[in-house]
């Protein structure tokens, strides 16, 4: 049922890139990573986490705890809202960016793309879309990004 | 197992709703019409007149006295109308004043107005097809009080129905769930919202509902990785079903333990402007709610203590993400009568 896949990659300056796809739930058990990670600069990319439940944040927010020094980028729906709702989840956390729903409403295109983790990105960082008119958030901007 | 069905409450047979909105008096009328229930207008406190005994149910548009917040309109009207029961509607900033004022013992049902199409025009009226589910539940004795989803759904439409058990069964119930809304071609963040309820209200029945004879929880301070086994008379009720319209996900337990004042504290509390949102550290059960506050459009709760607790969501799924989302989140609470 999708489970959680974790990737971790050095990057050339030594920060490690992990790579978190599917869902984290109650069986997300971060253990053996928190190993590998602890003591580096860490950026997590969670742009594949399409499901996170209440006890998923938890177990996230443990294993953010434990990083000194970490980033989450491209954060998918499924985080930011509950960024967004439940603030300490991401408070050892610097957060670069989101990956959000936006639609055009003139030819009804949809896509993903990428803004900053900050109030009115959504708008001010809002795609073009082929038709070539702007394109909207598919969702409330208050519920994706801070307020 | 027995899940009640067919426990009736007091119908509503006289209302009055304060308003001076039109849209709202526009909708509220047609579903108390519907519903075969007199109703009274006025536009503000003053135009009520002398206390009313024999009111059994008040719609409060929190917009109707600027003056007053939404708590003090509240206990005027309770003061005006004692034994009624209360529905309470806003437009701005709906969900804080809604949730609010959904402490106050009376209150019932809390429903956002329907955002405007433009920034300058004004809001309509709440919700109709959701207004006249819940004036029909409380006018009328047809719909028994675990009715689950069907009275969300238009009549055809199928109702799935699961039995669980034990944690081993819940994947795959959230996952039947999801193949529905895969196969009604729902994807993104409705899909997301649809299997986050599912997930929220079956993890919910399994571990924060049990109690024990003296009425301690069983299991709410496991870790939920843990496998809880349910006996045979407790298992749990999953249906679910969407007629294109609406996906709604309902999660019966055979406890009837869900306080209203335990959901009504946990929402005030995680959304009142800096006030304190829960911590994981208190477990799942105030963050899960939450979640399925903030994903659905409709959060009902129907309660006979001791014998039953019923948790049924309803996701606007007619069109995309964005017009669902600002439809905002409507919350109905329907008790056995004693």
């Amino acid at each position: 049922m999708n489970p959680l896949t974790i990737e971790t990659t050095k990057l050339s300056d030594g920060t490690l890139r992990v790579e978190m796809r599917g869902k984290i739930n109650e069986q997300f058990e971060p253990g053996k990573l928190l190993d590998q990670l602890r003591g580096n600069k860490v950026v997590i990319d969670v742009s594949g986490v399409r499901h996170v439940s209440s006890i998923g944040i938890r177990e996230f927010e443990r294993f953010l705890e434990k990083l000194s020094d970490v980033t989450l980028v491209e954060v998918a729906p499924a985080i930011a809202t509950q960024i967004v709702l439940l603030p300490t989840l991401a408070a050892r956390a610097r957060i670069e960016s989101a990956q959000l729903p936006f639609t055009c409403d003139h030819c009804g295109a949809e896509r993903s793309h990428t803004v900053p983790f900050q109030k009115g990105a959504a708008s001010t960082h809002a795609p073009t879309c082929t038709c070539g008119n702007k394109m909207a958030l598919d969702g409330i901007a208050e519920q994706y990004l801070p307020a | 197992m027995t899940f009640p069905g067919s426990a009736a409450q007091a119908a509503p047979r006289r209302a009055v709703l304060l308003s001076s909105h039109l849209g709202t008096i526009r909708t509220v009328s047609k579903a108390f019409g519907a519903a075969g229930v007199e109703t009274r207008l006025a536009g503000a406190l003053d135009e009520l007149g002398n206390a009313q005994s024999e009111i059994d149910l008040a719609v409060v548009d929190l917009d109707a006295e600027p003056k007053l917040d939404g708590e003090a309109l509240v206990g005027a009207a309770h003061r005006w109308c004692p034994h009624a029961e209360l529905m309470v509607v806003a437009g701005r900033d709906a969900r804080r004043r809604l949730t609010a004022v959904l402490a106050a013992a009376q209150v019932a049902h809390a429903l956002p107005k329907a955002p405007p199409s433009l920034p300058s025009d004004d809001f309509d009226g709440p919700d109709e097809r959701d207004l006249f589910v819940a004036l029909r539940r409380r006018a009328t004795a047809e719909v028994p009080l675990f009715a689950g989803i069907a009275p969300y759904l238009a009549g055809a439409a199928s109702v799935h129905e699961l039995l669980l058990q034990s944690t081993d069964e819940k994947e795959a119930a959230v996952g039947a769930v999801v193949a529905l809304a895969e196969r009604m071609l729902l994807q993104g963040e409705l899909l997301r919202r649809i299997e986050l309820v599912a997930e929220e209200l079956v993890m919910n029945a399994l571990f924060d509902a049990p109690v024990d004879e003296s009425g301690r929880r069983r299991y709410a301070s496991l870790e939920r990785s843990t496998r809880v086994v349910l006996a045979d008379h407790e298992r749990v009720r999953l249906r679910y079903g969407c007629d294109g319209r609406a996906f709604a996900v309902s999660v019966a337990d055979p406890f009837g333990a869900l306080r209203r004042e335990t959901v009504t504290e946990h929402l005030h509390r995680a959304l009142a402007p800096g006030g304190a949102r829960p911590s994981h550290r208190g477990g799942g059960a105030s963050v899960g709610l939450l979640l399925a506050f903030a994903a659905a459009n409709q959060l009902v709760f129907s309660v006979e203590p001791g014998v039953c607790t019923e948790v049924t969501a309803v996701i606007d799924v007619a069109g995309g993400n964005r017009a669902s989302l600002q439809r905002g989140t409507s919350v109905h609470f329907y008790e056995a009568s004693a």
